[in-house]
């Protein structure tokens, strides 16, 4: 059970990764060697790439491989450091809960709307879900990795 | 004290959706002692890039005014989608009587639910199908012939024609016809082939008229119920007025684009009366199929006003 | 307080977030609503803008390149390339200085993202010159600076975000940016004299070295020269076929740039599982996983400067910066050498990619009115961010290096300096000799 939490996201987005690639492959395929269209299956492709990209900052999340500018934090000394990562991981969990909660009034937005996908017509708050489940998996994320860097300052990320 | 609101439209700054636009805003600041103006973002930057959000956004009153063409709205009112059925209009005087009249309102009435207040229509124009392979006059001269299309119903409709359909975004569309990757497209003349070089990767063009696209603008619902009587009616006769310069700038734009296209190799296929049944009759089952989508009514009340259009 | 409006007072504001190292992405995303709250609009268009930030077709380049980029670097085409280089060339002067740069040029061509290539070719470039008696600082610098083309030579993620940005052609941009990579290849060269300054490994290092080299690459070393090379090229084929099916399937007409990573994907899958039979499923799911979060670190920071970008071309920001660019001088060539200026600064601090998404907005409408050729300056615009990748202080290629080396950043950043010489000779010549880009159109 405990292994599946810690890597929920890695077999989430390993198997949508996979599909959107076979996906994408027949797709080319199917155009080239057949007289068919599978042109509809695109959207499915692009809202994988945006399953991948929620889930897939959780992954990175864990790992702190998150772009960022170290040069002053690792001037500055421990205790310090330990203040820059309070602050730091307040901020990013703001920014998180700011994007889940718009995220979600979107959602409703177009629950309500009935809004549909422009090539396979079905509801679109279909994917939008996904966007917000993503911001909640990384905002844990985020949060464990800054508990592991506040108890060691410096090297956690690595 | 004076008001700037925002406008979006999905297209460059070099169109007639932004001339009509600028005309727009224009007309505002004269009527209203400028007091009312509209600043203007082009290639929906105001929904970042996405031209079918733009109306969702208007819809929920994050953005004041839209441009924009039907087939973008449809993901929102799927009955926008009975302007595109597949040869429902074939000349000017069809789609002026249906879409200024009173089939015209009945969408009006459609979008308001959805928070949007229609102005006024004005055009994108009739899609025209080009490709590099060979002059198209048939249904059997598509069979197989790659083209890229704009939405699903567009699918359908190429699916039923033999040919293979694709849908390819539009920023990787030029180099798609460059390279081969695709055979052909559709879009309107004036609008679309011509201010994008289509011409340059495309030798064929075949005026069949086979589907056609009005834009409109539309404000927020929110904001207009908050206007009072007189600045509604200001608004609206300022809409009607760019929209009326819009559409005939489009027309013109249109008929000289012909010749433009012609000037630069490419060979023009028009259609006799027995040709284009036979693209009608190819494509009447996605017609039906759609129409019942649609709504037969809507349908309906388009059908008889091209019906009295005809009789005159 | 200043009257700054709400769009600088956002820049600001992300400067002051990414210096206490708050992640970019969350710092352009924090600042961009802080900046839209300002200007008064309703937050609710946050969530369409992030959603239509990401879900982009043409974006698919970015997380495709990547994961094909990691299953060839874990199928063992890099091995195989790099051995059949070193077999062909690794006897002419320069000896292993000489094979890293083929390497790395042919690999460009193969890859179309620069820390990809890093990882899946730096470290036996840099064990194998190290036991031919580089230093590791210089060995190090050239693993990096020639991983760095990759975002140059065809394919490339960047030329990809440019193309869909800038509104041109990206078969175009590919083409274009052959010569120019070709030719920072050969300047790369003309640095190999450059080792001689630095202290050569101590015996122990390059025998370490040499140990780890030949137990990847070795293939009958001692047997006569013509059987070698056939039997290095024999094995390293499917990897040098790899750049004749990318790019002769994208211009010949059987898939568009995008689709290219999606096929460059499957190669690589092919490959692993049915020819060098090195990939199993279970070391390709792993390789999927690993591939989706480093992706995803990319596409946070597009989805977020999408928002910022946003602010930056509502608020009016682009006029007023595109026309200060416009004022500085009459001359076209002033300003293009101001703003390759700016994205060599901006280099030092952001990944390529963000720094597209900043600028982007602003360099066009100049570019445009200047009368530039946008497939041009989208070439010198991306040889220009490549020298970012490895300056100091903050170069992604860089953190890799001291990473895998073991060596203190200082020391890298030393070895580096001879190839952004010759990399910022490049970008002058790239610069001010548009023909070299433009006579492939
Ligand atoms: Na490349
Ligand atoms: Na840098």
């Amino acid at each position: 059970m405990r292994s599946v939490w810690r890597h929920l996201e890695e077999v989430i987005c390993g198997c949508v990764f996979l599909c959107m690639t076979l996906l994408g492959f027949i797709n080319v395929a199917v155009r080239n060697l057949t007289n068919y269209s599978l042109a509809s299956t695109q959207e499915l492709i692009i809202n994988g790439m945006v399953l991948l990209t929620v889930f897939g900052a959780a992954i990175a999340a864990k790992k702190g491989q998150h772009l960022a500018v170290t040069v002053f934090y690792d001037l500055v000394p421990a205790s310090f450091k330990r203040a820059l990562v309070v602050l730091s991981t307040l901020l990013i969990i703001a920014t998180l809960a700011l994007c889940t909660l718009f995220t979600v009034t979107l959602l409703s937005h177009q629950f309500t709307s009935g809004v549909v996908s422009s090539a396979l017509q079905i509801p679109q708050w279909y994917y939008t879900l996904i966007v917000p489940l993503g911001f909640l998996m990384l905002m844990i994320r985020q949060l464990e990795l800054a508990i592991a860097e506040f108890r060691r300052p410096g090297d956690a990320s690595c | 004290q004076a008001e700037t609101y925002r406008l979006t439209h999905n297209t460059s700054d070099a169109t007639s959706w932004q001339k009509g636009a600028e005309k727009f805003n224009e007309l505002l600041a004269q009527a209203s002692d400028g007091d009312i103006g509209v600043r203007i973002f082009p290639n929906a930057v105001l929904s970042g890039g996405d031209q079918m959000k733009q109306s969702e956004m208007v819809g929920r009153g994050d953005i004041d005014f839209v441009i924009t063409s039907a087939i973008n709205v449809t993901p929102l009112i799927p009955e926008m989608a009975v302007f595109s059925l597949p040869y429902l209009f074939t000349d000017y005087e069809q789609v002026d009587r249906a879409i200024q009249g009173e089939p015209g309102d009945a969408v009006k009435d459609i979008a308001r639910d959805k928070g949007i207040e229609i102005l006024a229509w004005g055009e994108n124009g009739f899609r025209e199908l080009t490709n590099s392979v060979k002059p198209v006059s048939s249904p059997d001269d598509l069979r197989g012939m790659k083209i890229r299309v704009a939405g699903p119903m567009y699918i359908d409709v190429f699916d039923a024609l033999g040919a293979n359909p694709q849908q390819i975004q539009w920023t990787e569309t030029f180099s798609a016809l460059q390279q081969g990757v695709v055979d052909g497209q559709e879009n309107p003349v004036g609008s679309i082939i011509v201010p994008q070089r289509l011409y340059e990767v495309q030798d064929y063009l075949t005026e069949w008229h086979y589907s056609y696209d009005p834009i409109f603008v539309g404000v927020s619902e929110r904001l207009w119920n908050s206007w009072d009587a007189d600045t509604q009616s200001l608004v609206r006769d300022a809409a009607q007025q760019a929209m009326a310069y819009q559409r005939n700038l489009a027309r013109e734009q249109t008929s000289t684009g012909v010749d433009t296209l012609k000037q630069n190799g490419m060979e023009i296929t028009t259609l006799d009366e027995d040709q284009l049944q036979a693209f009608r009759d190819a494509t009447s089952d996605v017609y039906d199929q759609w129409a019942a989508r649609v709504g037969e009514d809507l349908v309906q009340t388009f059908e008889q006003s091209v019906g009295e259009a005809d009789s005159q | 307080m200043l009257d700054l409006s709400a769009g600088t007072q956002m820049i600001i504001l992300f400067f002051v977030l990414v210096l206490i190292r708050v992640p970019v992405a969350f710092s352009l995303a924090l600042s961009a609503m802080a900046a839209m709250y300002v200007m008064g609009f309703g937050l609710d268009m946050v969530g369409d803008l992030i959603v239509s930030g990401i879900a982009k077709y043409s974006l698919l380049a970015i997380p495709f390149f990547i994961l094909a980029g990691n299953i060839m670097g874990i199928t063992g085409i890099a091995e195989k390339m790099i051995n059949f280089f070193r077999t062909l060339v690794g006897g002419l002067p320069g000896g292993m200085g000489l094979v890293g740069t083929v390497v790395c040029l042919f690999w460009g061509a193969v890859s179309g993202s620069g820390p990809a290539s890093v990882a899946a070719i730096g470290p036996l470039i840099i064990r194998g010159m190290v036991a031919d008696g580089y230093s590791r600082a210089f060995a190090a610098g050239l693993g990096w600076t020639g991983a760095a083309l990759s975002l140059i030579i065809p394919p490339s993620i960047g030329l990809v975000i440019y193309g869909i940005l800038a509104g041109t052609s990206i078969s175009d941009l590919f083409l274009a940016a052959i010569l120019p990579g070709l030719m920072l290849g050969v300047l790369m060269l003309c640095a190999l004299p450059f080792a001689k300054l630095m202290p050569p490994p101590t015996a122990g290092e390059s025998a370490a070295a040499d140990t780890s080299f030949r137990r990847v690459v070795e293939r009958g070393d001692g047997q006569p020269y013509a059987k070698r090379l056939l039997r290095s090229f024999r094995e390293a084929f499917w990897g040098l076929l790899t750049p004749v099916v990318i790019l002769g399937g994208i211009y010949g007409g059987l898939f568009t740039p995008t689709e290219a990573a999606i096929v460059a994907t499957v190669f690589a899958m092919f490959v692993g599982f049915f020819i060098y039979r090195t990939l199993s499923l279970r070391s390709l799911f792993a390789c999927v996983a690993e591939s989706a979060g480093s992706s995803a670190v990319v596409m946070l920071v597009v989805a977020f400067a999408s928002l910022f970008g946003w602010v930056v071309v509502v608020d009016g920001l682009v006029s007023d910066y595109s026309d200060a660019l416009l004022g500085v001088s009459q001359s076209p060539w002033v300003i293009v050498l101001m703003m390759m200026i700016i994205l060599l600064l901006a280099g030092m601090f952001m990944d390529a990619i963000t720094i597209m998404f900043i600028t982007l907005p602003i360099f066009m409408p100049v570019v445009q009115q200047l009368g530039l050729d946008p497939t041009w300056f989208g070439v010198a615009l991306m040889t220009a961010l490549s020298i970012g990748l490895i300056t100091p202080p903050v170069g992604i290629n860089l953190f890799v290096a001291a990473n895998i080396t073991g060596l203190p950043l200082g020391r890298i950043a030393r070895g580096v300096v001879p190839f952004l010489i010759v990399s910022l000779i490049g970008l002058l010549i790239v610069t001010y000799v548009p023909a070299i880009s433009l006579i492939a159109l």
